[in-house]
């Protein structure tokens, strides 16, 4: 049976090791008020149902509820090729643009959070006789890390969005945050 | 007097946003902290709690004892943070310079803001299980029971976990340490 407790004679060291990480780590003030425009946006309201309407659930109110469901299922397929959580509230995702000016570079690729880290998946198309890169893509509400990668050998920021509060990789990260809907 | 959980847990079922705000607020400090923890970034902590307060909030309904709100909601944070490891490993790889000079030098721990860097460079270094019921137990303060029932892991796993950590974690920082 293996001891609870710290080992002799290191238990000065670990005791200190969880002094250090028992204390309080400060997020993002914001990080409430984010969840809310996003539950606001989703015009979400969890409900609970009534003991009363619980017991009268016939197969008449499961037929009709699984009906709902299939005409937001299909609804949402339309909008965004893909399937809902089946358990949420579901809004189409917005249509987001990024660009990069990169007069001298041969092609640059935006690689982050939605798509899963491929450097493959999202290449930036150059508008003709400028400089200036751009992909348009869908993304549900939340928030995006990424980066771009050019010529595939360096990477570079988004100059229009905030960078990452945490870069441990070496690579400049900025993070987009969409609220969906019309907000 | 401070209301219930349960209490501010009915008033968001009545739509309420009020109500949700301030259960968060409630557990926004403790759950951050873990997160932190184990992910190993202020930005990924924030990503996974913000998901597990919307996953929360669309399932408040199925919440069973709502006197016990703030043990329900974490059982949905280290979820969140099961998924978030798999993306933040590919992260890793992609983007994780090879320049030497990018790497900052292991030196002794002459305050207490790189005692702290060190602490989470270890931590970083542990296996994910081990790291996670390391924080569950010197951290969060669960009984290996209450672990148990959290990961569906049997009490003797996760004590042995425990130890592996506690050992790596020793390994890692005794030269560090001038205790």
């Amino acid at each position: 049976m293996l001891d609870d407790r710290i080992e002799p004679p290191d238990d000065e060291l670990l005791t200190r090791v969880v002094t250090e990480l028992v204390r309080p780590v400060e997020l993002g003030t914001d990080l409430d008020q984010r969840v809310l425009r996003i539950l606001r946006a989703r015009g979400a309201s969890p409900v609970r149902p009534s003991p009363a309407s619980r017991t009268r659930t016939s197969r008449w109110g499961l037929g009709l509820a699984a009906a709902a469901v299939l005409v937001v299922v299909a609804a949402v397929r339309l909008l965004s090729g893909g399937l809902p959580a089946p358990a949420e509230p579901t809004v189409p995702p917005r249509t987001i643009e990024f660009s990069l000016s990169a007069p001298s570079s041969s092609r640059v690729a935006i690689v982050g959070d939605f798509n899963d880290w491929s450097p493959s998946a999202s290449p930036l198309t150059r508008a003709s006789g400028t400089g200036v890169w751009t992909v348009r893509i869908p993304l549900s509400a939340g928030r995006y890390r990424y980066s771009f990668l050019v010529d595939g050998d360096h990477w570079v920021g988004d100059p229009g969005e905030p960078p990452a509060v945490d870069d441990d990789f070496g690579a400049p990260i900025s993070v987009v945050t969409v609220y969906g809907g019309s907000i | 007097m401070k209301e219930s959980d349960s209490g501010l847990v009915s008033r968001s079922l009545a739509g309420d946003l009020d109500a949700y705000a301030e259960l968060m607020a409630r557990y926004r400090g403790d759950l951050g902290r873990y997160a932190f923890h184990m992910l190993g970034s202020r930005d990924d902590a924030e990503d996974a709690l913000q998901d597990a307060f919307i996953r929360a909030y669309n399932a408040l309904a199925s919440c069973e004892q709502p006197d016990r709100f703030g043990a329900w909601l974490f059982r949905i944070l280290v979820n969140r943070c099961h998924t978030a490891q798999d993306r933040i490993r590919r992260r890793a790889e992609l983007l994780t310079s090879q320049d030497p000079a990018d790497v900052a030098e292991r030196g002794d721990a002459v305050d207490s803001f790189a005692w702290r860097e060190e602490i989470n460079r270890a931590l970083g270094e542990l296996r994910t299980d081990q790291r996670e019921a390391f924080l569950l137990k010197h951290v969060q303060g669960l009984s290996y029971d209450e672990m148990a029932r959290l990961t569906g892991v049997g009490e003797s796993a996760l004590r042995m976990r425990v130890k592996r950590a506690s050992d790596h974690l020793r390994e890692l920082l005794r030269d560090v340490y001038a205790g």
